[in-house]
């Protein structure tokens, strides 16, 4: 059964639409480019991450051997997890269950927040092998890089791709937080859930890049 | 059952039934797995050979079965089918340029800048001129 008081009475079409359909269509458009926007700018590093692995393909062979598979397979399931509580959270908005909601979007930030805990973790072990470019840097450290100088390079490339990956899931923490204010006071409803369905596209694009940056950081053999 | 009457139309737009995302998770899932398995198998080509392209292919289904379904884009306008698969289209300008120069251009890591185009390993990409310049920069010795 609907929660009728979830979300405005009537749906809002703002007066240079012609009708919901065609407001949505362009939100959505905006809403694409937006991403295309993002997507640029991971293809930029990924861009750099071709390029380098091509020209020293054994030191990303070495570099790769250091990481922890299980780890990053986890939060690769954790990711996974959270998109299917984003997805039915936008869901249960558009049907108007309250309840679902706030139990879908609380369940999301739960999970986003365990998979930053077990990259801390990661980030922690690679701080003690001293495997982190110019701040903890220790070519002669407990770990076995052949050529640790071009090591670097590969480090260098894996903090910054996997840094810049949590530093978005952060700021979608901050989207969530607020969303999860408006949600409790029941701001989204069936007629107004595409902003709930939006901050659900930036959770899966977040998604999207963990699914490129696992196979390419962690499984070169 | 056809998909229609699984979908839910509000106002031009599906909403999807959950056991979709269910499936989808599944086979993401799935997928996940094949990509770990297939980092075990010894393909041909070394490390930037079949193996590689393997997990680029993989990463690509599963990116796509997010976008489709979990994102919705299936159930989208050819519109905003346009601006969704148009990603593909900036990121191949993107990618393209510098692949480009990783083909041509030979260079190692700490190599001085005086070093690129003498004769020989980089000569066709220089012209005369610029050879010249490079050969008149003061020795060091």
């Amino acid at each position: 059964m609907s929660d009728l008081t979830m979300g405005p009475k009537e749906p809002i079409v703002s007066d240079h639409f012609i009708d919901r359909e065609q407001q949505n269509e362009a939100s959505h458009i905006g809403m694409w480019l937006f991403l295309a926007q993002e997507a640029m700018f991971f293809g930029g590093l990924l861009c750099a991450y071709f390029y380098y692995r091509f020209k020293y393909p054994e030191v990303f062979v070495e570099g790769s051997a250091q990481l922890n598979v299980y780890m990053g397979a986890t939060n690769t399931i954790v990711l996974l997890v959270s998109s299917v509580t984003m997805a039915m959270c936008v869901y249960s908005t558009q049907v108007g269950k309250w309840k679902q909601q706030m139990i879908y979007l609380s369940s999301t930030i739960a999970l986003g927040i365990l998979f930053l805990v077990i990259k801390w973790f990661e980030y922690a072990e690679k701080w003690h092998y001293g495997l982190v470019p110019h701040l903890n840097w220790n070519p002669h450290g407990a770990h076995s890089l052949d050529d640790p100088v071009k090591g670097e390079l590969f480090f260098s490339l894996y903090f910054i791709m996997s840094g810049m990956h949590a530093f978005h899931m952060i700021i979608g923490f901050g989207i969530a937080a607020v969303f999860w204010v408006l949600c409790w006071k029941k701001k989204f409803g069936p007629n107004m859930y595409l902003p709930v369905e939006y901050f659900g596209f930036y959770w899966h694009f977040v998604d999207i890049v963990w699914v490129f940056l696992f196979p390419l950081l962690y499984l070169i053999k | 059952m056809s998909e229609n009457e699984h979908a839910d139309d509000h106002a031009g737009h599906f909403i999807v039934p959950p056991k979709y995302y269910i499936i989808n998770a599944v086979v993401i899932a799935i997928l996940m797995f094949l990509t770990i398995a297939a980092s075990e198998v010894t393909f041909p080509g070394g490390v930037n050979g079949m193996g590689y392209l393997v997990a680029l292919l993989i990463a690509i289904l599963k990116a796509a079965c997010i976008v489709s379904i979990f994102m919705g884009v299936k159930w989208n306008t050819p519109l905003v089918k346009v601006f969704a698969i148009g990603v593909i289209g900036w990121l191949t300008i993107l990618f393209t340029f510098p692949m480009i120069d990783l083909a041509s251009a030979k260079w190692e890591l700490g190599t001085p800048y005086s070093d690129i185009g003498h004769e020989g390993e980089n000569a066709l990409f220089m012209d005369d001129d610029a050879v010249l310049l490079v050969d008149e920069e003061p020795k060091a010795d």
